[in-house]
C-alpha cells in the first residue's frame, strides 16, 4: 500500500473519511502535507485523546462545574413548587447531566460554535444534520446553547419517538432538556415561546454509512410544520466532527429497531470492548448556526406541497457543511 | 335555586361536591346501596336505587332535578366497570325523557391513553384511544363515547364530559394516593413519567363551576403542575422500587402478596409513559383556578399514610 493510499486508510477506516472524499484524495504529498494530514489520522486520535485526558484534571472539573452551575442559574426556567418545568426539566437533575456533556464539550470533543447571536429571543426551531450513531451531536448543540448563550438558552431536543419505549431514553433526554417529539409537542413548545431542536434526517441520518458522511439524507417535513403553524423562525444547523466519533463499519438496523436503540453499530472496538466500545473517539466539534432561513408555506398541506421549503433548508445545511469541510484543519 | 341529582353518592368525590355545593344547590344523591349523608348535622335525602331500575324512572319524575351528575364507579371491580358504560347509557336516556335540563359526566384524563406517541398536555381533541390499548378503561370511553353522542342528539340539554387528572386526596382504594406513598411502590426501571395530581377538593370545585356556568361539550381538568413518578413517590412519603419489565411482569402477583403497591389497575404503561392534558378550555370556561398546589397535595399524602394502606 502505498503512502497516500495508506493515509487515506486511516481517513476513511479510524476517521470515518473526514471530508475527504476517494476520488478527491491527493496521489501526491509532500513531508509536510503528510505530517499535516497524520494529524487528521492515526496519530491526531491519540494526541487528542492525550489532549482531551489531560483537559480533565481536578482544576479543570472544577472549572467546568463553576462554569455549568453559572449557566444552569442564569438560565430562565418556568418551574413549579418543586422547581420543574411543564416539560420536567429540573435545574438541579440536569447539573450532573450537564456537567459531564460540558466535560465532553470542552475536553473531548473541545467543540467549537459560532452564530449563537442568530438565536432569538422567543420561539425557534433549529434544524441541524445528524449523524454519529449515538446522539451526542445533540448533546454538543444544545451544551453549547447553555454554556455560550448570552443569555443562556435550552433548545427543547426533539426524541424520535421510536426511542420513547426505550429503557432510561426519556428520563436522560429529559434531564438534558428533551421532549418526545410529536407534532403536538412540537407546537406546544414553540407556542409557550421555546427554542427546538430538530434533526429532520430522523434515524436514517444518525446511521448513515461511512460513504454518506456529511451528505444530508432526505428531510422529514414534520419540523417544517411545527415552524409554520408556529410561527417559528427555522434556523438551518451544521455540525462537523459527529459523523467520525464512531467508526462504524456497518449498523445492525434492524436489530436495533427491535431493542428500540437509535442505532447498533459495529465497530472495531464493539462489541468487542462491551460498552466501553462505544466510548466515541474525540473528533474535533464544529458547530455553525445560520441566520432564519424565510420560508413559507401552509402548514396543513400535503408534505409534497411543503417540499419546496424543506429542500431549502436541506440544501442550506448542505452547503453550510460543505463550506465548514472545506475549512476543517483536523479531525480530531 | 338549582337542583343536581348526584348519582353514585356512595362515593368520597360526591360527597365532597354536596359538601361544597351546601348553600349554593340544592343537591339529592341515589345510589345501590343506602348512605347516609350528612352535612353540619343535616341529612341529604338520598335514595336507593339502580341505574337500570325503574326505581331510578320514578326518583327522576319525582324529583325533577335541574341538573344531573354522573360520577365514576367506587368499587373498580371488572363488573362495576363494565356495567358503567350501559349504566351511563340508560341515565342518559332517562335524563332525555324527563327533561332534565343539564347532564355532566365526570370521566379521567386516562382514557386518552398512555402509549409511546402520546403527546404531552393533551387539549380535548385528542383521540381517545384508551380503549383499544386499556382493557381496564375501555368502560370510561364508551360511556364518554355515548356521552358525545347524546350531546349531539340533544342540542336542548346541555351535556358535558370533564376528564380530570389523577386524583388524590380522596378515599379511593384504587386512586393513585395508594402507590405514591407506598413502600415499596413499583415502578419500571428506565422509566419515569410525568403526572399531574388533581385534589379532589379541586376537582369537587370544578364539578360545581360546570354546572354553574352549564357547560357543553368535554374539559380537561389538569393538576396545578407536572413532574416525574418517582420524585411524587418521594413527595409522597413513599418509596420506589425500579424494576425491569419482564421481571415486574412474572413477578407481580408475589410483590401484591408481599404488600409491594401496583399502578392503578396493574396498568404498567401508566409507569412507563405521560398521561398529562391542558384545561386551557376549562379555565376560560369558568375562570378556574387551583386551590391545592402540589406542595399541599404532598403534604396531606404524608400525613394520611393510614388512608393510603387501607
Amino acid at each position: 500500500m502505498d503512502s497516500a493510499r495508506h493515509l487515506h486508510a486511516i481517513e476513511g477506516g479510524a476517521a470515518s473519511a473526514g471530508r475527504l472524499k476517494r476520488t478527491e484524495f491527493p496521489q501526491k504529498l509532500t513531508l509536510d502535507e503528510l505530517r499535516s494530514s497524520a494529524k487528521s489520522g492515526l496519530a491526531g486520535l491519540l494526541g487528542a485523546v492525550s489532549e482531551s485526558i489531560d483537559g480533565l484534571g481536578r482544576r479543570a472539573l472544577a472549572e467546568l462545574q463553576t462554569e455549568v452551575d453559572t449557566a444552569l442559574m442564569h438560565l430562565s426556567v418556568k418551574a413549579n413548587g418543586f422547581g420543574y418545568d411543564a416539560w420536567g426539566f429540573h435545574k438541579g437533575e440536569a447539573r450532573w447531566p450537564f456537567l459531564a456533556s460540558a466535560g465532553l464539550y470542552r475536553h473531548w470533543f473541545r467543540t467549537r460554535i459560532d452564530g449563537l447571536e442568530n438565536l432569538p429571543r422567543g420561539r425557534f426551531l433549529l434544524a441541524a444534520n445528524h449523524g454519529g450513531h449515538l446522539p451526542f451531536d445533540a448533546a454538543m448543540l444544545a451544551t453549547a446553547c447553555v454554556l455560550e448563550g448570552t443569555p443562556p438558552r435550552l433548545p427543547r431536543v426533539m426524541i424520535s419517538e421510536a426511542l420513547s419505549a426505550t429503557p432510561g431514553v426519556t428520563s436522560f433526554a429529559r434531564s438534558l432538556g428533551g421532549v418526545p417529539f410529536t407534532p403536538a409537542n412540537a407546537r406546544q413548545l414553540l407556542r409557550r415561546g421555546e427554542g427546538l431542536l430538530t434533526f429532520p434526517e430522523g434515524l436514517t441520518g444518525l446511521t448513515k454509512p461511512a460513504s454518506a458522511h456529511y451528505r444530508l439524507a432526505q428531510f422529514s417535513s414534520a419540523f417544517l410544520r411545527a415552524a409554520l403553524e408556529s410561527d417559528a423562525p427555522v434556523l438551518p444547523v451544521a455540525i462537523v466532527g459527529s459523523e467520525e466519533q464512531i467508526p462504524a463499519i456497518f449498523s445492525l438496523r434492524q436489530l436495533a429497531a427491535r431493542l428500540g436503540l437509535p442505532s447498533l453499530p459495529i465497530t472495531p472496538t464493539f462489541p468487542l470492548l462491551g460498552p466501553l466500545g462505544l466510548i466515541p473517539l474525540p473528533s474535533r466539534y464544529t458547530i455553525r448556526i445560520g441566520a432564519p432561513i424565510d420560508l413559507r408555506g401552509d402548514a396543513h398541506d400535503d408534505s409534497e406541497a411543503l417540499r419546496g421549503p424543506v429542500e431549502k433548508v436541506r440544501e442550506k445545511i448542505q452547503t453550510m457543511l460543505e463550506d465548514m469541510l472545506d475549512k476543517r484543519q483536523s479531525t480530531f | 335555586m338549582t337542583k343536581i341529582l348526584l348519582s353514585g353518592i356512595a362515593g368520597g368525590l360526591a360527597q365532597r361536591v354536596v359538601r361544597l355545593a351546601d348553600g349554593q344547590f340544592e343537591t339529592i344523591g341515589v345510589d345501590r346501596t343506602s348512605v347516609p349523608v350528612r352535612i353540619e348535622g343535616r341529612e341529604v335525602r338520598t335514595w336507593v336505587a339502580k341505574p337500570q331500575s325503574r326505581r331510578m324512572d320514578e326518583i327522576l319524575r319525582q324529583e325533577q332535578p335541574d341538573a344531573l351528575l354522573l360520577l365514576p364507579p367506587v368499587a373498580s371491580s371488572p363488573d362495576a366497570l363494565a356495567s358503567f358504560a350501559s349504566e351511563t347509557r340508560h341515565m342518559l336516556e332517562l335524563a332525555a325523557e324527563h327533561a332534565i335540563r343539564q347532564v355532566l359526566l365526570v370521566s379521567t384524563a386516562r382514557t386518552y391513553g398512555e402509549a409511546r406517541d402520546t403527546s404531552l398536555y393533551m387539549d380535548e381533541d385528542a383521540p381517545l384511544r384508551a380503549a383499544t390499548t386499556h382493557p381496564a378503561l375501555r368502560a370510561r370511553v364508551e360511556a364518554e363515547t355515548a356521552a358525545l353522542a347524546f350531546l349531539w342528539q340533544h342540542p336542548e340539554i346541555r351535556m358535558a364530559v370533564l376528564r380530570p387528572a389523577a386524583t388524590t386526596g380522596g378515599s379511593d382504594s384504587d386512586s393513585i394516593d395508594t402507590l405514591l406513598g407506598a413502600t415499596p411502590a413499583v415502578t419500571l426501571l428506565g422509566f419515569d413519567p410525568l403526572i399531574q395530581l388533581l385534589h379532589e377538593e379541586d376537582l369537587a370545585r370544578a364539578i360545581l363551576l360546570a354546572v354553574q356556568h352549564r357547560l357543553n361539550g368535554t374539559f380537561n381538568l389538569a393538576g396545578p403542575g407536572a413532574l416525574p413518578l418517582h420524585r411524587a413517590i418521594d413527595k409522597a412519603g413513599g418509596s420506589a422500587l425500579s424494576l425491569p419489565e419482564p421481571l415486574l411482569h412474572l413477578a407481580s402477583g408475589l410483590l401484591e402478596l408481599c404488600g409491594a403497591r401496583m399502578p392503578p389497575g396493574n396498568d404498567f404503561d401508566f409507569l412507563r409513559f405521560p398521561c398529562t392534558v391542558d384545561d386551557a378550555r376549562f379555565r376560560a370556561a369558568t375562570g378556574f383556578n387551583h386551590q391545592w398546589t402540589l406542595p399541599d397535595i404532598f403534604t396531606q399524602l404524608r400525613a394520611a399514610p393510614l388512608l393510603r394502606a387501607a
